[in-house]
């Protein structure tokens, strides 16, 4: 059979198509892909049904977020290469192939195929569909990139708002007890997802090479805002510069401070106020999901007004206010830790939605997908760094006979700092030197293409 | 340019899904945010 509709080729859209078709294609990725936020879910049944341990079952999760890193990280090139259709196509098959080996695993009693399921294959899926809109996105909405890639990446945020009732309430109809309901609820989400992406695959177009929204005249050198670039940078030339590195550390640090919250917030609201039960913390857990997902569409979307860099500085020093405020006073009030944590948290979502504008700002849209796949590292290193400080904190302060908020609050300093090392290195971000720019001709024959070319820099080397 | 052609063929095909997909996801989102917003009385006591 033929595979040559999923081509790029077979993508390009009318001159006349309407722009707003585009973003359901990745909603309709990311809303399927955002599930694995709702894997814990699945949890204690599975701890029952395998008799293991949290650590074991927690470990899928894991090695599903290690491999959306890694695969984002190696594959954004290729992505970028094959076009949106493709990529999709290829995101909805390893998704959905992920929870029916994982199926199999828990039919046959084999731990290690969930892991190969749900977390290997499953996690390469995450990588290639949380970056394949991207660079489509923001070629379809170059006036308003920080609005498009908000709408796609709020998506993510979003898949756990649907995924956990409706896994919960697929475990309950499937059996009487939870653990003899996984085999047909992983079946019935996998099959799901793979309509869902499969409608987004199939959806989606890419513009005509030289197609422009109504209006829109692209910036020039001399009106360009400060940060914005007019070139176009390689994703291999993009790693090779310090505005890259100062990003990661960016989005790093914001993301290693919401984690930390978001990982722990049921507990922690139970330790800063004791008389809150935990159908009372499930309801803030909930409150900060919608926060995160939030902010995402919101925060993103203003930063085509005010900037990338303001936004993100709002992001580290507003947040780092908030810790202090949450450090210090934070058992003054429900209400005030409520509102504190919930724009903590919107910052968190924030800082995801708008990190591929800001790429396109200082790279170009040439290759951002690629240099947004490489970019989500820092994800995976802040999934590690975040829950680890809060936990050791926590655990150490235990240890020395603390209880309550006390527990949190050397921690919340510690996130503080994080924070101010993320502010400075916002600050330090400059536009890229010309000498990473490729050649304007080639630049706009590979983006047509989607083909690399012969690149300035090889050319010199 | 012959995939001028296929270009506004694949332009008309693809609207319906598209508006039936923004529904679906429209929809989707609807009872997540439903869903999650009806834990939310419990934090204040409701």
């Amino acid at each position: 059979m033929s595979l040559s509709f999923l081509d790029r080729e077979r993508t390009v859209a009318s001159r006349n198509y309407n722009r707003w078709l585009v973003p359901p294609a990745a909603l309709a990725v990311h809303l399927s892909i955002g599930e694995v936020y709702a894997f814990s879910v699945f949890k204690n049944p599975l701890v029952t049904e395998f008799d293991t341990s949290l650590t074991a079952i927690g470990a899928i999760f894991s090695i599903s977020i290690v491999m959306l890193g890694l695969s984002a990280a190696v594959l954004g090139t290729w992505v970028e290469r094959v076009g949106p259709r493709k990529a999709m196509f290829t995101a909805a098959v390893c998704w959905s192939s992920g929870f029916l080996i994982g199926a199999l695993g828990v039919a046959t009693g084999m731990l290690w195929l969930v892991y190969l399921g749900y977390g290997f294959i499953g996690g390469i899926g995450l990588g290639i569909g949380y970056i394949s809109p991207v660079s489509t996105l923001i070629k379809w909405f170059p006036d308003r990139p920080g609005l498009a890639t908000g709408l796609a990446i709020m998506g993510f945020g979003g898949g756990a708002l649907i995924a956990s009732p409706l896994s919960e309430s697929l475990l309950s109809a499937y059996a009487a007890k939870p653990e003899d309901a996984i085999v047909p609820a992983f079946l019935t989400l996998g099959v799901l997802y793979l309509i869902t992406m499969s409608l987004g695959a199939f959806t989606v177009r890419v513009p005509a090479e030289d197609w422009k929204p109504d209006g829109y005249t692209a910036p020039t050198d001399e009106d360009a805002k400060s940060m914005q670039t007019t070139a176009d940078v390689t994703a291999n030339s993009a790693i090779r510069t310090p505005q890259f590195w100062l990003l990661w550390t960016v989005l790093f640090c914001n993301v290693t401070a919401g984690i930390g919250i978001l990982e722990q917030a049921s507990p922690m609201i139970q330790d800063f106020f004791s008389d809150i039960d935990a159908k009372e913390a499930a309801g803030f857990v909930g409150l900060l999901s919608l926060a995160n997902m939030a902010g995402r569409f919101i925060w993103s979307s203003t930063s085509d007004v005010i900037g990338r860099k303001p936004i993100y500085m709002g992001y580290l020093g507003i947040g780092a206010a908030l810790y202090f405020i949450l450090a210090s006073a934070g058992t003054s009030g429900i209400a005030l830790f409520v509102v504190t944590t919930g724009v903590i948290i919107s910052f968190y979502g924030g800082g995801f939605a708008t990190v591929p504008a800001y790429l396109k700002d200082l790279f170009g849209g040439l290759e951002v997908g690629a240099i947004h796949g490489r970019l989500l590292t820092a994800w995976a290193a802040a999934g590690i760094a975040g829950p680890t400080i809060v936990n050791r904190v926590a655990d150490s302060q235990e240890a020395a006979g603390k209880e309550g908020a006390d527990l949190y609050t050397l921690s919340l300093y510690i996130m503080v700092g994080v924070l101010v090392v993320g502010f400075v290195a916002n600050l330090l971000i400059r536009p890229v030197a010309e000498r990473h720019h490729e050649r304007k001709e080639e630049a706009s024959r590979q983006e047509a293409t989607g083909k690399p070319q012969l690149t300035h820099s090889a050319q010199e080397a | 340019m012959s995939t001028n052609g296929r270009q506004e063929d694949t332009g008309r095909s693809a609207v319906v899904p598209a508006i039936l997909l923004w529904v679906l996801v429209a929809c989707g989102l609807l009872y997540g945010v439903i869903q999650t917003a009806t834990k939310i009385p419990a934090l204040f006591g409701g």
